[in-house]
């Protein structure tokens, strides 16, 4: 009763919504009461694109066609059950299609069970299977059959013999698709076929899939063309020749690219026991070519004036270009030697001087190795003697020039002759004093303690200052084992020291600032101590810058 | 013009010249020899010093330090005169240089007998046809 109230309320809210929709001489017009909701109820079993036709039986024009979804038709506010309808069911695989007029309808829905429809009739479809050569395929498979519109789909197998055998309705259009168990070959598919009786001789025959290989060229080379029927289990080979100055930048397989392809001229890549199509893209572009580094840390390469090469890096340059390169030592060190390909570059000084160095390839043919030696600078130390003497470099061979490297000390040893001494010592022409005598009394050491460019030095010998004196103005004689009355003078003027034989000795002792003796020619430092007979007839003592005589 | 100095270190001993042997005398005996000490520029000689002489051999120290027996060398040669009997007793003599080089010892076995024989005693007698002497000789 309540939902009658809430049906009468909702009627009169309608009313009055399509009252003011249409003139008020249209109110009133029918007096029809339609279900909101009517649903007409199909077997699942019951397949097929169904469609459930509603006509007034009383006005023709009074019809509406919905679809079976999910074996229901709904029809909103059509159906009065006042009225009687003739109801048609098309669609139905299987199935005749289904009409029967003027039906009153007792409720919301009817529904129809399978035994209500006339089933359709069914026909035998076979035949024979082929293969690409015409003899009967044996290696089984798969038969699917659908009614045109791809509904109730259905698979049979298919043995080694080479027959198939299929039932269908008759009269009802079918799709049969051969599918073999092999996979070279393609599906076959024939139809719509429909026929009202057996059909036994249908002939079908298979073919060896084919597959395509497409091919794309970008730039200056050439490719293999593409392939559009490339044989199932073949093999195929695609190959890319670059244009003279060219080289292949990409080759992409499906879109993967080959690496090793990158910069050859010529590259083929071979597709083994095809099985789905393929692409390859191949694009071309101007040939690169390669500047290789090698150089060491005390200076560095510039490309391009503005880009810094490591050592051992390459730079990649397009063919027809002309890249240059430019070496720049680091402070106090020079480029000391270039070698491009193998070759010695002999464009520059390579010294001290050489502290930059550019090169440049024109119109680039072909990869290159550049080598960069860079060196300290090393100094000319030319060194020079007047007089009696000699001067060297500590650690270096005899020689009038060293060389030296930057920063380093040189050490001069300046040794003059017995009886001279060290006059002078001229730095690049100029006085210098700070040369002082060596811890062997004889020799003199100037040292530049850090050489940072070439240098001229000459020592000049002369002879040694002489002064004259008495002998206690220079040495002390200690004897040892001295016989008594000696010395003494001989009737020649010789003064005779005569020993005993057991410890005997005679010492020269130097006074304070003589450093040598020479007796007869013999030379000690400090003292000279005699142990064996032997007549003196010079001697000599000396201190720096002189000599003294006795 | 520089005074020359001669430094003399002689390390090299005097030779002494064999001492001819003697035969049995009566008489006093002088015994001379020579000596010779090697003097050249390269090895100047310290000039012989003294002969010494000794009954027995004498160590270098010993030498050195005999301070009795000691004979002068004059231009080379010495002489000992032995006037005391001797019967074959040798004698050793050394030269010393100044240097206090010693010799090699040469000798001489002296043979001075200046006792007359004696006869003390005589006896005389006969035994089996033969006739024994016996002298006592002192």
């Amino acid at each position: 009763m309540k939902g009658k109230i809430k049906q009468f309320i909702a009627l009169l809210v309608a009313i009055v919504l399509i009252a003011g929709m249409f003139p008020i001489s249209m109110l009133f017009a029918s007096d029809e009461t339609f279900e909101s909701t009517f649903t007409v109820i199909i077997d699942g079993s019951v397949k097929g694109d169904i469609f459930v036709t509603l006509t007034n039986s009383q006005n023709s024009e009074e019809t509406r066609t919905e679809p079976v979804i999910n074996g229901v038709a709904t029809f909103e506010n059509f159906v009065d059950l006042d009225n009687s309808y003739d109801i048609r069911i098309t669609g139905m695989t299987g199935y005749e299609d289904y009409y029967c007029p003027n039906i009153n309808f007792d409720g919301p829905s009817i529904s129809f069970s399978a035994s209500d429809f006339i089933p359709i009739e069914v026909i035998k479809v076979s035949g024979k299977i082929y293969d690409e050569n015409g003899n009967l395929y044996r290696g089984g498979g798969t038969v699917s059959y659908s009614v045109y519109n791809e509904y109730n789909n259905y698979t049979v197998n298919f043995g080694g013999d080479g027959d198939f055998s299929i039932e269908v309705y008759k009269n009802v259009p079918y799709n049969f698709t051969f599918t073999t168990y092999d996979p070279k070959y393609d599906s076959v598919t024939l139809g719509p076929i429909s026929s009202d009786k057996d059909i036994n001789d249908l002939e079908v025959r298979l073919f060896i899939k084919t597959f395509s290989i497409t091919t794309n060229a970008s730039g200056n080379g050439t490719v293999s063309p593409s392939e559009s029927s490339v044989l199932y289990g073949s093999n195929y080979s695609v190959s890319a020749k670059a244009e003279p100055g060219y080289e292949i930048e990409a080759f992409i397989v499906d879109g993967e690219p080959k690496a090793d392809a990158v910069g050859k001229e010529e590259y083929t890549h071979t597709f083994y026991y095809i099985t789905g199509n393929h692409t390859v893209d191949v694009t071309f572009s101007v040939k690169t070519y390669e500047l290789e580094f090698w150089f060491n840390d005390d200076g560095k390469i510039m490309y391009e004036s503005s880009q810094n090469v490591n050592n051992g890096g390459k730079i990649y340059v397009k063919g027809g270009e002309s890249p240059s390169f430019t070496a720049i030592a680091n402070p106090n060190y020079h480029i000391s030697e270039v070698v491009i390909d193998g070759v010695k570059r002999e464009d520059g000084t390579f010294d001290n001087k050489q502290t930059t160095y550019t090169y440049t390839f024109n119109n680039i043919s072909s990869n290159h190795h550049i080598r960069v030696t860079f060196s300290i600078n090393r100094y000319s130390i030319n060194i020079s003697s007047v007089g009696k003497g000699q001067v060297y470099a500590e650690g270096f061979s005899n020689g009038e020039k060293v060389n030296v490297e930057h920063g380093k000390p040189v050490k001069l040893k300046l040794i003059p002759e017995w009886d001279y001494d060290v006059k002078e010592v001229l730095l690049d022409g100029e006085a210098v004093t700070d040369y002082n005598l060596s811890g062997d009394g004889i020799s003199y050491i100037y040292e530049l303690p850090s050489v940072t460019s070439d240098h001229d030095i000459t020592a000049t010998f002369g002879d040694i200052e002489t002064v004259e004196g008495d002998e206690s103005d220079f040495y002390t004689i200690i004897t040892k084992s001295l016989l008594d009355d000696y010395p003494k003078l001989s009737d020649d003027g010789v003064r005779i020291y005569s020993f005993k034989n057991k410890d005997a000795s005679l010492t020269f002792k130097l006074n304070n600032g003589y450093s040598f003796i020479c007796i007869n020619g013999m030379i000690y430092y400090s003292q000279a101590t005699i142990t064996e007979s032997i007549l003196i007839e010079e001697i000599k003592v000396y201190k720096h810058f002189m000599v003294g005589r006795t | 013009m520089q005074q020359k100095i001669q430094i003399i270190i002689d390390k090299e001993a005097p030779v002494i010249s064999d001492i001819p042997p003697m035969e049995w005398t009566n008489q006093d005996y002088t015994v001379k020899g020579t000596v010779i000490d090697k003097d050249t520029k390269d090895f100047p000689s310290s000039g012989l010093s003294r002969i010494v002489w000794s009954k027995r051999a004498l160590t270098k120290e010993e030498v050195l330090a005999e301070n009795t027996n000691k004979l002068s060398i004059t231009n080379g040669e010495f002489s000992y005169t032995i006037t005391t009997e001797q019967n074959n007793e040798r004698f050793y003599f050394y030269a010393v240089d100044n240097a206090d080089n010693v010799s090699v010892p040469k000798t001489i076995d002296v043979k001075i007998d200046k006792t007359k024989p004696e006869i003390t005693e005589l006896h005389l007698g006969k035994k089996m046809g033969l006739m024994a002497h016996r002298l006592l000789i002192s």
